[in-house]
């Protein structure tokens, strides 16, 4: 660190030099911020109650890293970062700021650096991070985003479509796409989530309907390979299940209506780790239609796969001790695969949304994957998503605006629950994003705002963030676009890139919507 | 959990406006005010309203907005195509021959809007589209539509039988692409001076898996066929009038049924999801001439079920049966001296939907009052309608019109009214799957003003409209959460539409027909327009040739890009189609007919929740009249 200590401070003169006090810089596009110690994207400078408020979430700082608040000759503080690097204090005096810009001067212990922040409204601020939507095709289901791209899949469309877009992302231009045509059983491909090789140069969707796993040449925009999971061997099902309608489940020819064995079918989510792609299969049996027809599944498969010669290659398939897969991470850290199974729900006869088989975190490990471990079994919780922190585990709930944190540095998982916000009506958390540090934000399904959670304080809408940001400021009367993903630029915003630092994406309305938080937060 | 079940839902009720509501305060507005019941009291209701809708057709031939059904469109595979001739009425469609199609008038459908034959309503007890391909087309004489005529609040399609007193037997068959058949029977008998009869019967298939591009950006995409779209229907029509010195007396049974694979679309996972249903109508209208005069009761039972199922199981069937019970009695009064005529029709309708243990009770009570003057050059009408339904307060309907003839073939109308929509059963109750219904509905509220002007003078007919239209508490489907749809009053709505309608004869053999049609709207909770109403329409049909020689007619149909969505974001492509017939008299009561739909073979096409129009499409047709 130290030996960097000279970079830091030339690129802190360098900046102070083009951002120089006084000089209103909301009307230009920022140059990038200088890398160092400081996650400047975590930090946050508002006029507070008549005084001036500098917060940094943690992570934003080294551990005890002294700031100062400098303005010509004056200089306040310092105040000290505490060991998870976040701070927060006022200054009342505010003529070390001008009316929209402050000095923060860091002393991490190794290295110095001078920063100018700017002052902002907050009203305003929040207003502006809400960007133009950009339509979609029809009924959007998974979003992610490349350095320079992002690819969108519209399930109705049958379209895996790209935007791309610069470092300094002010907009989104169309590239092209990718058609999934219609099979000769007359059905839609159903196109339901994507992986991005971390190359970038391939895209694998699975194919919700027609079975199958879609491998996707990025440049060229061409499906080049598609992986039937029809090719599978049938697994038995250790307790035969009975389907009102009857279907093929073993892929032998004929239609049945209690089920003993059965090839996993309707592939959903899917990461690559290097050349191995893990993909799930929910297998679905029967698709539920209100109280009378309830969902029928058998336990959830994880495939893995990999890339050869531009084909997927099928290497092995587990069954897991839980049904519904839902989502899929990995730890790159411990290698450890992170498997979210939403159990089975369903409709009482009184129309409110029960769990009738439970979900469950798995714990699955990369090259054992036949080890799976069910970390945590929930009851009245159906989980759909999990993001991974260093120390917990955030899911969140599909049948409640609800998100359940475990804590993964105990020996034994305990589970807290935290309600986003309080209903009659069923809502579903499927957002759950990182911004930075441990602030999380989440979009419950049914409101089309965003409510920042502080893990380290177990806040919710933490200063500056004192009310969830709204989306869609255009609907009234309980209309909402449902948001089904926030998905963030890779980098570090400010640093690697300026504009857009992530996009949510809304499935009714079929829209993607850019944030950019760097309105809020940052220099 | 997994978000097919959103799909799922929408599938079955795609983002489309439904209905219904009351006033910007709701439970100040829908009580009745008492000046419009005063109003009410002291004047009698508007013919429009009260007056049997077929008798009024008879009595307004001048009423532009009307279209004789052409024997040339009869044997088409589309024979609705020619409702959208008239002004303000959109058809859309939902696939290929025989598939359902549904009728928008001034931007509305469902129960927002009517359907009537012979004055007998057609619609779904329940409140779901009415599906024009139920309509018996081939036995129907006239169609008309008048905003200002009728009950709904969008608006209502007026269809008369042909009914004339001359024997006569018409046969007819058509087959071509997808193995489409279809055969119609129609008999006219007049059994002494008393009795006159129709019967038509037709019957129809298609394996109708027909081709279509699955972009309109994308040309290079291959064409793709959709499947499970086969379609059968069977329509039988009888038609009886009995008339003495004491009695007339008519009777009307009508029957469809309809089997078919239903519209999916790329992410529906029951892709072989199937419908069956049968409608029918049992009417009667009865008069007393020389008992007591201008009298007449109406009654009919309609009755409407559907069965939905996947292919794969028979065993599974939802079922959702309606019906509707209407009793209408009708007076009118004349007073000469003051060329003064009232009258009413007090109307009471009981609906219910067999599965549930909920039913409906609508009454209506117009009252109206219209004056002649100047020789009939002026004629104004106002009308006031009480409207009754279960768990409601009465609500106050009004009008008023005036026309005006200043020059010779020349018409000018201008009026306006306050409607209701009461919430269909569907939206109230009727839960099926996911679309969940909602008994908190308010009804829908609709203000117009209009204007029209009609000019006709020897070769040449020019008609054309405006309106401007405020409603309250519109009913849309849309989602509860992830996984739930339920109808929900969405506040204002604003409706701009004007209209334009020519029709030129330049000579015997050569006729041109066009219309224009421009819909503007805004839905203030979504900021968007409402969805699938092209905001531009065009349609122009040439015929060359003489009546008995053979003739050829172009058709061509255009839409402007339409938002697809509650949200305003996705669109339905512009599209040109243009359609060829030829119609060749082999000899006297001898016809072929050669049809060619889509010409240009335009894959793009989507009429409604994206789903595709078949490309080129060839049909051959023969009528034998007897």
């Amino acid at each position: 660190m130290k030996r960097n200590a000279p970079l830091f401070l030339m690129m802190a003169l360098t900046f102070w030099g083009a951002c120089p006090a006084g000089q209103n810089p909301t009307d230009e596009v920022p140059s990038l911020l200088p890398r160092s110690d400081i996650n400047y994207h975590l930090i946050a400078t508002a006029i507070h109650q008549q005084t001036l408020r500098v917060r940094g979430f943690e992570s934003a700082v080294p551990a005890a890293t002294s700031i100062e608040v400098r303005f010509g000759e004056a200089v306040r503080g310092p105040y000290q970062a505490n060991d998870a690097g976040a701070f927060d204090f006022e200054v009342a005096d505010l003529s070390v700021a001008t009316d929209d810009q402050i000095n923060l001067h860091f002393d991490t212990g190794d290295a110095t650096l001078l920063q100018s922040f700017r002052v902002r409204n907050l009203s305003e601020a929040l207003a502006q991070a809400v960007g133009p939507a950009v339509t979609t095709g029809q009924m959007p289901n998974d979003i992610v985003a490349g350095t320079e791209r992002l690819w969108v899949l519209s399930s109705a469309d049958s379209l895996l479509q790209s935007y791309s877009y610069g470092k300094a992302a002010t907009s989104l231009a169309f590239d092209n796409d990718v058609y999934f045509p219609i099979n000769t059983s007359n059905q839609g491909a159903n196109p339901y989530q994507l992986a991005a090789h971390p190359d970038g140069a391939f895209v694998a969707v699975s194919l919700f309907t027609q079975q199958g796993i879609a491998l996707v040449d990025a440049s060229r925009h061409l499906e080049i390979d598609r992986f039937a999971l029809a090719s599978l061997p049938p697994f038995p099902l250790s307790t035969p299940v009975n389907v009102e309608t009857p279907i093929d489940a073993n892929n032998d020819g004929t239609l049945e209506s209690a089920i003993h064995e059965m090839i996993p079918r309707h592939p959903q989510s899917m990461l690559w780790n290097g050349d191995t792609l893990w993909a799930t299969t929910t297998n679905y049996l029967q698709f539920a239609n209100g109280p009378s027809i309830p969902a029928v599944l058998g336990p959830g498969s994880l495939l893995r796969f990999t890339l050869e010669e531009e084909r997927l290659v099928f290497q092995s398939a587990q069954t897991l001790p839980c049904k519904n897969p839902q989502d899929l991470k990995l730890d790159g850290t411990t290698g450890t695969l992170y498997v979210v199974c939403s159990g089975v729900t369903n409709q009482s006869a009184e129309g409110r949304w029960v769990v009738e088989e439970p979900g469950s975190l798995l714990a699955v490990p990369h090259d054992a994957p036949e080890q799976a471990e069910t970390l945590y079994e929930f009851q009245d919780f159906s989980p759909a998503t999990v993001t991974v922190t260093e120390r917990t585990f955030v899911l969140g709930d599909s049948i409640g605006s609800r998100i359940a944190l475990l804590d993964r540095m105990q020996d034994v998982i305990a589970c807290d629950f935290v309600t986003i916000y309080e209903t009659d009506v069923v809502d579903s958390v499927f957002a759950i994003t990182r911004y930075g540090g441990n602030l999380l934000m989440i979009v419950p399904f049914a409101t089309d705002r965003i409510w920042f959670y502080d893990l380290e304080q177990k806040a919710l809408n933490p200063w500056p963030f004192l009310e969830p940001v709204p989306l869609a400021s255009n609907l009234n009367n309980s209309l909402f676009k449902g948001v089904l993903k926030i998905e963030p630029r890779p980098g570090q915003p400010g640093v690697d890139f300026n504009g857009y630092s992530s996009f949510a994406l809304t499935s009714l309305s079929s829209e993607i919507i850019p944030l950019d938080f760097s309105k809020v937060l940052g220099p | 959990m997994t978000f097919v079940f959103t799909y799922a839902s929408q599938l079955i009720v795609p983002f489309f406006p439904l209905e219904r509501q009351c006033g910007r305060d709701g439970a100040h507005t829908c009580r009745p005010n008492a000046w419009l019941l005063v109003f009410g009291l002291i004047f009698l209701s508007a013919p429009a309203l009260s007056q049997d809708r077929e008798t009024h057709v008879r009595k307004n031939k001048s009423d532009t907005n009307q279209e004789l059904i052409s024997e040339e469109d009869v044997q088409t595979a589309r024979p609705e195509r020619q409702i959208s001739r008239l002004r303000g009425a959109t058809v859309s469609r939902f696939g290929g021959p025989l598939e359902p199609t549904q009728t928008l008038i001034n931007g509305f459908t469902g129960s927002r809007v009517g359907v009537y034959w012979d004055g007998f309503s057609l619609e779904d007890p329940g409140g779901g589209i009415s599906d024009l391909g139920q309509i018996p087309m081939f036995a129907a004489q006239r169609a008309w539509i008048d905003a200002s005529d009728s009950d709904e609040i969008g608006g209502a399609l007026n269809l008369t039988g042909a009914k004339s007193g001359l024997p006569s037997l018409t046969f007819a068959g058509m087959m071509g692409d997808q193995e489409t058949h279809r055969f119609q029977l129609r008999l006219q008998q007049s059994l002494g001076a008393s009795i006159k009869s129709v019967t038509a019967i037709q019957t129809a298939k298609t394996q109708g898996d027909f081709r279509f591009k699955p972009q309109a950006s994308r040309q290079d995409l291959p064409w793709e066929t959709r499947g499970n779209n086969d379609q059968a229907r069977q329509t039988l029509l009888q038609w009886n009038e009995f008339k003495s010195r004491y009695v007339h007396q008519t009777l009307l049974w009508l029957f469809h049924g309809h089997q078919g694979g239903i519209a999916g679309f790329a992410a529906n996972p029951f892709s072989d999801l199937r419908g069956n249903s049968q409608a029918w109508l049992l009417g009667s209208k009865t008069k007393w001439p020389e008992l007591i005069p201008n009298l007449q009761l109406r009654v009919s039972l309609r009755g409407l079920n559907r069965e939905t199922y996947q292919q794969s199981n028979f065993n599974d069937v939802s079922t959702v049966a309606s019906r509707m019970t209407d009793w209408a009695i009708s007076y009118k009064k004349a007073v000469a001296p003051l060329s003064l005529s009232f009258q009413t029709q007090a109307q009471i309708q009981l609906r219910w939907v067999n599965q549930t243990s909920v039913s409906q009770r609508l009454v209506r009570f117009p009252l109206s009052v219209q004056q002649s003057l100047f020789s009939n050059k002026v004629r104004w009408q106002v009308w006031s309608q009480i409207l009754g339904a279960t768990d409601e307060a009465p609500l106050p309907m009004a009008g008023a019109l005036l026309r005006i003839r200043p020059l010779p073939g020349t018409q000018v109308k201008i009026g306006g009214h306050r409607k209701y929509r009461i919430p269909s059963l569907q939206e109230l109750y009727a839960p099926s799957g996911f679309v969940l219904g909602n008994p908190d509905l308010r009804p829908e509220d609709t203000l117009d003003f209009f204007g029209e002007l009609n000019f006709a003078k020897e070769q040449l007919e020019l008609s054309g409209s405006l309106t401007h239209s405020w409603s309250e508490d519109l009913i849309f489907y849309v989602n509860r959460n992830a996984f739930e749809l339920a109808p929900r009053n969405l506040g204002e709505t604003e409706r701009w539409i004007a209209t334009l309608k020519g029709k030129y004869t330049l000579m015997p053999e050569l006729r041109l027909a066009c219309g224009y049609d421009a819909f503007l709207s805004n839905v203030r909770a979504s900021d968007a327009p409402l969805p699938g109403i092209p905001p531009h329409q065009l349609w122009a049909k040439l015929s060359i040739g003489a009546a008995d020689a053979t003739r050829l007619h172009v058709n061509h149909a255009f839409r402007s890009e339409t938002a697809g969505d509650l949200f305003g974001n996705l669109k339905l492509a512009a599209y040109h189609l243009t359609d060829l017939q030829v119609v060749h008299p082999v000899q006297k009561g001898l016809r072929i007919f050669l049809s060619v739909d889509n010409l240009f073979n335009v894959g793009y096409a989507r009429d409604v929740y994206f789903l595709p129009l078949p490309g080129r499409q060839v049909f051959a047709s023969i009528e034998v009249s007897l």
